[in-house]
């Protein structure tokens, strides 16, 4: 089996020891963290991606082993996994368009003109609406969002880390975008490791999930998740009204 | 029962806040520590001791403030700031010359990094470098224009004046030439792309790193050396060049066709005795003094503005920390150079 993510006991800096997270997630697989905000999950998602510090016995990317010696080979994979945050957000001095080109200009020294072209196709694969010439500051979060994706999608990652896709969507928008990431998933042969809030998506398109408690604690299967939280914490009340929080889950 | 932290259980007085206030105060009993500190200051200036009680001691100097709150005398205070001078002087040298280390160090890095990824197939970087050319040298052209003609201008005829006593034309070329286009034409330009650029590439590198976008770019897999500071640096050098050339025949051909208005038709000799009066050893030392200086304020621009960390009060700090050093390393590197061009 071809993994695309593989680490034993990680743990990143300044977790609970109890949150320990072992994981073999194979290639062309979907990855679901899910947390509420503010839950430490943007720093498990980093640590992941070999962003962030953390301890762990194995820590592998696309086959690369980040705790390998090797700086440079550490780096390149590091560099050919993709992460989607408003963490890290376009150029502000460059158009959409021309954020998307930067990465096929560098590295694969494309021409100018061709890659204006391979640019206009990105964006196309992720719908992006907006006007392309358009700088950053004049696009909203969704259209950002999408140039974010269409930039990352240049160097060709075959792992994508996306942070918190669903964040502005209604529960009727969501799927829309559930279905363009798992299209562009199977279109660019990537990898998905999303961390999200939205539990409907890990429900309905995740092959594994981490839940975070409601203490930033990694779980490993729904019924722990709920099992840790009883019904008067804010984390219920929040399931609740994401219309999540069923009678099934109060029975556990 | 035992507590924790700095509030005792009785909800008193936190006791680090006791321990701050009783030393800073050379061991005075809790009563004293119930005044306001403005009372200890100002009885402090009533008794006219030097120290003053409630200033907040220098590192290093607590023990020294005691002992002369003891002997209750103003002479060793007054001695240890005078014999402080020298070390403070030379704490202010080494910490320029660190700067000047660091500088070049990260210029060379930067330029060699650029070097290494074969900058001239690489696109991305290549255009770097041309739109850097278009904002510092292209875009700065008419204001070069206005200040090129005003100095020219305004120190043309005095400066033929002056050496009208020579009489030579050759000689009177030289002295313009040496003193508008070889000396001042490449400091004013250097002061212009400080303003200009310099300050315009500091902010705009640290609005960048404070916005996680040099984050970004290096996630890409892209080095900010590579696609931002080595082109800074390279388009920078060119602009500065180019400008400095500009400026220079700006200055003298606009100073030359205006001194015959102004003093006499004889003047117009001049024109072709200044593209003589140029030798290949002073267009070896303007091109290099030029490229230099471009460097230099880019450089500076660059490496102050990558200093900031987290807070947005840190942009107009590291921006003026660049101006200043700019103008500073480009003075001494003007008068570095009029040294090594003396005969």
């Amino acid at each position: 089996m071809n993994l695309a993510l593989q680490c034993r006991n990680l743990t990143p800096a300044g977790y609970p020891s109890s949150a320990a997270v072992d994981l073999d997630v194979p290639a062309g697989s979907v990855l679901v963290i899910a947390a509420r905000g503010g839950h430490h999950r943007n720093r498990l998602l980093f640590a992941l991606a070999g962003l962030e510090p953390a301890q762990c016995q194995t820590h592998s990317l696309c086959g690369v082993d980040l705790l390998a010696p090797d700086r440079r080979r550490r780096r390149r994979a590091r560099n050919g996994s993709a992460v989607i945050s408003h963490a890290f957000p376009l150029l502000s001095n460059l158009s959409a368009c021309a954020n998307v080109m930067l990465p096929l200009m560098y590295h694969r020294r494309m021409p100018r003109r061709d890659a204006m072209a391979a640019a206009h196709e990105l964006l196309d694969a992720v719908a992006f609406k907006a006007d392309r010439d358009a700088l950053p500051a004049f696009l909203n979060q969704d259209a950002r969002w999408r140039a974010l994706l269409a930039r990352a999608l240049g160097n060709g990652p075959p792992i994508l880390f996306l942070d918190e896709p669903f964040e502005l969507d209604s529960v009727e928008e969501w799927r829309t975008l559930a279905d363009l990431l798992l299209a562009v998933a199977e279109q660019f042969n990537c990898t998905l490791v999303v961390e999200t809030a939205h539990l409907e998506f890990a429900r309905h398109h995740a092959d594994q999930t981490i839940y975070l408690d409601a203490q930033g604690s990694a779980v490993f299967s729904c019924e722990q998740a709920f099992a840790l939280t009883n019904r008067h914490t804010s984390w219920v009340a929040y399931l609740r009204r994401l219309g999540t929080y069923t009678h099934s889950h109060a029975a556990i | 029962m035992s507590h924790f932290g700095p509030y005792p259980p009785d909800g008193g007085v936190p006791v680090s806040c006791l321990g701050a206030a009783v030393s800073s105060f050379g061991g005075g009993t809790s009563s004293t520590c119930a005044l306001p500190s403005g009372f200890h200051n100002r009885m402090h200036r009533l008794q006219g001791t030097v120290t003053g009680g409630c200033r907040r001691p220098r590192r290093g100097q607590l023990l020294g403030d005691a002992s002369s709150q003891v002997q209750g005398s103003r002479w060793p205070a007054v001695g240890r700031r005078v014999g402080g001078f020298p070390g403070a002087v030379g704490r202010s040298a080494s910490a320029s010359l660190l700067f000047v280390v660091d500088l070049v160090t990260f210029m060379l890095q930067a330029l060699l990094h650029w070097w290494q990824r074969s900058p001239v197939r690489n696109r991305a970087t290549r255009r770097a470098v041309v739109v850097q050319i278009l904002f510092s040298g292209v875009d700065a052209l008419p204001l070069l224009l206005l200040i090129g003609l005003a100095m020219g201008m305004a120190l043309t005829p005095p400066l033929l004046m002056a050496g009208s006593s020579i009489g030579e034309s050759e000689e009177l070329a030289r002295l313009l030439v040496v003193g508008l286009a070889l000396q001042l034409g490449p400091l004013l330009t250097a002061v212009i792309l400080i303003g200009r650029s310099g300050s315009a590439i500091a902010v705009d590198l640290a609005q960048m790193k404070l916005n996680r976008e040099v984050a970004a770019l290096d996630l890409l897999g892209i080095r900010l050396t590579d696609y931002f500071v080595a082109p800074r640096l390279i388009g920078g050098a060119i602009s500065q060049l180019a400008l400095a050339i500009y400026f220079a025949a700006v200055a003298l051909i606009g100073g030359s066709l205006i001194s015959p208005l102004l003093l006499s038709t004889e003047q117009l000799s001049l024109l072709p005795a200044l593209a003589t009066a140029i030798t290949p050893g002073d267009g070896l030392i303007f091109i290099f003094k030029n490229l230099l200086f471009g460097m230099v304020v880019t450089g500076t621009a660059c490496f102050c503005a990558l200093k900031v960390e987290v807070s947005r009060t840190e942009v107009p700090q590291r921006t003026q920390q660049a101006i200043a050093s700019s103008y500073a390393l480009v003075f001494v590197i003007a008068a570095f150079f009029s040294l090594l061009e003396l005969p």
